[in-house]
């Protein structure tokens, strides 16, 4: 790398391209400059708008800009990769470190949080109160009264519940999570979601709280699910739901598509593009939705790796001639 | 004003439309609040700049786009080389390039500017080249973006 105050003088006295450049455009750059510094504030989008209001050869001259830097992508650099690496090996983007800076975003955001987040692009007051949270994409293992492991899915919000004395438990508030209690004597470990409780010794079981009802699914071992004065006993692959319409009948499910989440995968057999699409919004930041209800009704079916879900985005383009249409925030329209 | 006089609201009757508003309305409340970093896509949403969809008349000029580019990077010198590739490919911000380049961030951003300069200048050089002097700079800065129109479902 150059670098030192020789070097400095040498390519500022020999090279100036910037120079030849039009007032116009050399102000548009400035903007895209300011605009992709990571440190642009709202005052900034506010300066800039009036610049492109200005006049008409202004807003051409930052869409040619702005044009120009999606151009510069790594097709681009192709075989002039800059030659050492210079900056240290793995880095988060800037979107992630601006979206992950966790106290400062979560301060930023206290701002505009509110009981209802519109799309439920953001988390809801009661996700906020919880004692662990997962991000979108992120997964995490916590071990819960020193013997219980839980894995908690993207997006899932869980607190910590005693539920009687010595009866330790946790309450799913929202999203997914892999159960493993300890056998022995003792009180058994109670997952409570959405006023049914889950209960087992020496079991394993996924839970899954999508806002609307609970779906539990015993992996091993014997799981007590009750809901108001219902109840019932799951043996191992056994699935049951409950929600507003009471208790389901528990009926065998493949165990191993259940905790696909585990090793990274979503596995989708002839599943409506609507249900696949609710399941990918989990996983990523933003939201696609699905405009067209025809297109809704089609039937997928497909295996991805949960870091790779946008994958499925070209999928249906292909598969369904879908029309995809991007907005920024990670906000995609199908129809 | 039509809307406070209906008594009864029509259903949405444009649902694409309606949401493409949804989106921008909610990526502009988050420009209100004066702690959030802007980025590039919330400034062309607030100036009303829309993605392109990529048509086939596009494929050309991208085509040609892209060789300029190629050798404009090659002509870079290495430090506003590797500055525009932490900029722009690697998402780093001024402040992180100008640390790990030991830099001041001033530095990093004048370099920066030069880098565009330098490619935006080779592109038109290019499309001179293919086109002839007159037609490229208009026809290369009215077909370049869409609004996102507002008014068709009033």
């Amino acid at each position: 790398m150059d670098r030192g105050p020789a070097n400095v003088l040498m390519t500022g006295m020999t090279d100036s391209p910037r120079e030849k450049l039009e007032r116009i455009e050399r102000e548009a750059h400035d903007w895209l400059v300011r605009f992709t510094s990571g440190q642009a504030g709202p005052a900034d989008v506010r300066e800039g708008k009036m610049w492109c209001e200005r006049d008409p050869a202004h807003r051409t001259a930052f869409m040619k800009a702005t044009r120009m830097w999606e151009a510069l992508g790594p097709e681009a650099f192709e075989g002039n990769r800059p030659a050492a690496r210079t900056f240290a090996s793995i880095s988060m983007s800037r979107r992630a470190v601006l979206g992950g800076g966790a106290a400062a975003a979560i301060a930023a955001s206290a701002a505009y949080l509110v009981v209802q987040p519109p799309l439920g692009l953001w988390p809801s007051w009661s996700e906020m109160a919880a004692d662990y949270r997962t991000h979108t994409g992120e997964r995490r293992r916590i071990v819960v009264a020193d013997s219980t492991f839980v894995e908690m899915n993207t997006q899932t919000s869980i607190a910590l519940r005693q539920v009687a004395k010595e009866a330790a438990g946790i309450e799913l508030i929202s999203g997914e999570a892999l159960v493993a209690t300890p056998s022995g004597a003792g009180p058994a470990f109670v997952v409570t979601s959405r006023q049914g409780q889950t209960s087992g010794i020496g079991a394993k079981f996924n839970i899954r709280n999508d806002g609307h009802a609970v779906c539990v699914t015993c992996i091993e071992g014997n799981v007590h699910v009750s809901y108001g004065a219902a109840t019932a006993s799951l043996r191992a692959r056994e699935q049951i739901t409950y929600g507003r319409s009471g208790l389901g009948k528990p009926a065998f499910v493949d165990a191993a598509i259940v905790t696909a989440w585990q090793d990274d995968l979503l596995i989708f057999h002839s599943k409506p593009l609507r249900e696949v699409i609710t399941e990918i919004n989990r996983y990523r930041s933003g939201k696609i939705i699905v405009v067209n209800s025809a297109l809704g009704a089609r039937l997928f079916s497909a295996n991805f790796r949960v870091r790779n879900v946008d994958a499925v985005l070209e999928q249906v383009e292909k598969l369904f001639g879908a029309t995809v249409t991007s907005l920024p925030g990670g906000i995609v329209l199908l129809s | 004003m039509e809307l406070c006089r209906g008594a009864d609201l029509p259903p949405v009757q444009r649902p694409r439309s309606y949401l493409l508003r949804m989106a921008k309305n909610i990526a502009l409340r988050k420009l209100h609040s004066e702690k959030y970093t802007v980025s590039l896509d919330d400034a062309k949403i607030a100036f009303d700049i829309a993605d392109e969809a990529p048509g086939p008349q596009r494929s050309l000029e991208a085509k040609i786009e892209l060789e300029a580019f190629q050798q404009a990077i090659r002509e870079l010198t290495p430090r506003r080389r590797a500055i525009l590739h932490a900029a722009r490919v690697e998402g780093k911000t001024l402040h992180a390039i100008a640390v790990q380049l030991e830099i001041s961030q001033r530095l990093v951003e004048i370099e920066l500017k030069h880098a565009l300069a330098h490619c935006a200048l080779r592109l038109d050089r290019q499309l001179v080249q293919r086109f002839g002097p007159q037609p490229v700079q208009q026809s290369h800065g009215q077909g370049a973006g869409k609004r996102i129109d507002d008014r068709d479902d009033r």
